[in-house]
């Protein structure tokens, strides 16, 4: 299975509306959100999701998936690892009836037969900026927080090199 | 896994977190000010609600999402389940196999 066909595979399964898909550098792979989406917090977003699954790791155990349930929607968030052990993140957006274990036994497919590098090849790779981080809440020394002008106090800043975001190089 | 009982509305929360399916549990002020947990492991849990709240929230506006019930955490060996409150979250941990639904809507509707 091509990483589209993984990818459409998970789109498909029903009341999913979103689907973002991003390695643990946060270099994203795929992005298909709603058009109501918020611009400056989507790119945050796969650093946000990284940071909790870092804290979850470092002060509980490891975990692989974690769900947010909130009012009238789900956010679903899988980690895994494509067939040639690239480890990745699925975080998929869903209506609140959606059924999680059609959910599971698709993207469990899905994560099985993916192939990051297809994306590569295929298209630019995108990749989130870190730099751009938020509020007075820190974790390990790094601010979670949503005010843009501390960014030159972000002390974990992963350097990503090569990468490119929105034809921006980093 | 044990069967549970359908809601029974007089039970309180405390006798709902008794129920042996249930591994342990905690309950953080959202201020900060108090953490009350049943032993180590639900204490640890207790440091990642902390964090939590401020972060889901964070997460839940990139798509206009701002009344977060529930937070659920798949590990290896078991799942945790924490649901933020106005005062307080309680997060409760479970054997992975067991189900959460039904305990969780015990919880909400006990006394």
């Amino acid at each position: 299975m091509s990483f589209q066909k993984s990818i459409d595979a998970i789109l498909d399964t029903p009341k999913v509306e979103a689907l973002l898909v991003f390695d643990l550098d946060g270099t994203v792979y795929f992005e298909k959100v709603p058009a109501d989406t918020n611009p400056a917090a989507l790119e945050k977003l796969p650093q946000r999701i990284l940071m909790m699954y870092d804290i979850i790791a470092d002060n509980f155990q490891n975990c692989s998936d974690f769900i947010l349930k909130f009012e009238k929607k789900n956010l679903y968030f899988r980690k895994s690892s494509d067939k040639k052990g690239q480890n990745f993140i699925l975080a998929i957006l869903g209506d609140a009836g959606i059924n999680f274990v059609s959910l599971k036994l698709v993207t469990n497919l899905a994560m099985k037969m993916m192939d990051l590098d297809d994306q590569i090849a295929g298209e630019e790779v995108a990749a989130v900026d870190s730099k751009k981080t938020r509020s007075k809440l820190t974790y390990r020394g790094n601010q979670v927080g949503d005010d843009q002008n501390q960014s030159d106090t972000q002390k974990s800043v992963k350097k990503r090199s090569g990468l490119t975001y929105r034809g921006q190089k980093l | 896994m044990t069967d549970v009982q359908w809601i029974n509305k007089n039970e309180t929360k405390s006798q709902v977190l008794s129920h042996p399916d249930i591994k342990g549990w905690v309950a953080i002020r959202n201020d900060g000010s108090q953490n009350v947990a049943s032993d180590e492991t639900a204490e640890q849990l207790g440091d990642v609600l902390i964090y939590f709240n401020q972060v889901t929230e964070m997460i839940g506006e990139t798509f206009g999402l701002d009344k977060i019930d529930e937070i659920h955490i798949v590990c290896d060996e078991l799942t945790a389940v924490c649901m933020p409150g106005k005062k307080e979250t309680v997060g409760v941990i479970f054997d992975k196999d067991t189900k959460p639904n039904q305990f969780l809507a015990k919880y909400k509707t006990a006394r």
